[in-house]
């Protein structure tokens, strides 16, 4: 089983171009915003041979962008405002199930369960580091997206 | 063939969305396009109207994909009677094996609007549509 970064950013990038059409670009330091309230959260929580949590978050005002292109409607419609949220959440879905492949093989059977959707209070990694795993962010054409796996710490012998 | 009447199931509205979009460029007559957010929601539409073609996610709230193939294959009126496309994250090939036992299609995600026609194309190919 394998979970780092570059493996987190390269199925990341892969779904991003595939699912969004947005290409990551490799140089440069994505600004984060200052305001919590400007931040969009997918948090998708998974059970089976290690169970765990991976979270993708980007700015707001990227939600219409990404429904837009999943949906092939105009970033300005209303269709593509009502479900920005719910294409983050599905965005995230996919790159887990996929990035959960990519770490286990291709025999293990993983539960994923529906995507919750926030307003974070902070960027992530929100989880203890005892838990985390793998962390990468990606500059895309328009804004970031930044992401995170942690998988439950396996307990050892005292 | 008659238009169709196709159920897309899946707990994502977006995903539900962007299949039926493809759904319109596949070029099959359609008649109408049910959505439901999960298996049991499913079910009532299947029993409420004379659907020919399925697509289900695997991972939903309430019930799941895998139960809804199975309450499907259980009833008589409607077990082999309507061609099913599993359209799931999942990678596992012993549940993708079990899925292609069933009968079931299977198109992976994320999948390319292509691919999505090339699939209805090959279930409905010999498909016994509930409509006729």
């Amino acid at each position: 089983m394998e979970a780092n970064d570059v493996l987190l950013n390269k199925v990341a990038q892969e779904i991003f171009e595939q699912t969004a059409y947005l290409t990551p670009r490799p140089e440069g330091t994505p600004s984060m915003p200052k305001r919590p309230d400007a931040m969009a959260r997918a948090t998708v929580n998974f059970t089976g041979p290690f169970p765990g949590i991976l979270q993708l978050e980007v700015p707001s005002d990227l939600l219409p962008i990404l429904a837009s292109n999943m949906l092939g409607e105009d970033e300005t419609s209303p269709e593509a405002a009502r479900q920005g949220q719910d294409a983050l959440g599905e965005l995230a879905n996919i790159i887990c199930g996929n990035l959960l492949a990519r770490m286990a093989g291709p025999e293990p059977i993983f539960h994923l369960d529906a995507p919750t959707i926030e307003n974070p209070a902070r960027p992530v990694p929100d989880v203890p580091a005892n838990k985390y795993r793998a962390y990468t962010t990606l500059s895309l054409e328009i804004g970031w997206a930044s992401l995170s796996i942690a998988l439950n710490p396996v307990e050892t012998p005292a | 063939m008659e238009p169709l009447k196709v159920l897309v199931v899946d707990d994502s509205s977006s995903m539900r969305a962007i299949l039926k979009k493809i759904l319109r460029l596949t070029g099959l007559p359609l008649a109408q396009i049910f959505e439901a957010g999960n298996g049991l929601q499913a079910l009532e539409l299947l029993a409420q109207n004379a659907i020919d073609l399925v697509f289900v996610d695997l991972n939903m709230p309430e019930m799941g994909g895998m139960e809804f193939i199975g309450r499907v294959q259980s009833d008589p009126k409607l077990a082999n009677t309507i061609p099913i496309i599993v359209v799931s994250t999942e990678s596992s090939q012993t549940r993708i094996d079990e899925i292609l036992a069933k009968g079931m299609g299977f198109i992976h995600k994320p999948f390319t609007p292509e691919q999505v026609c090339e699939k209805v194309r090959t279930v409905m190919g010999g498909a016994s549509h509930g409509s006729e």
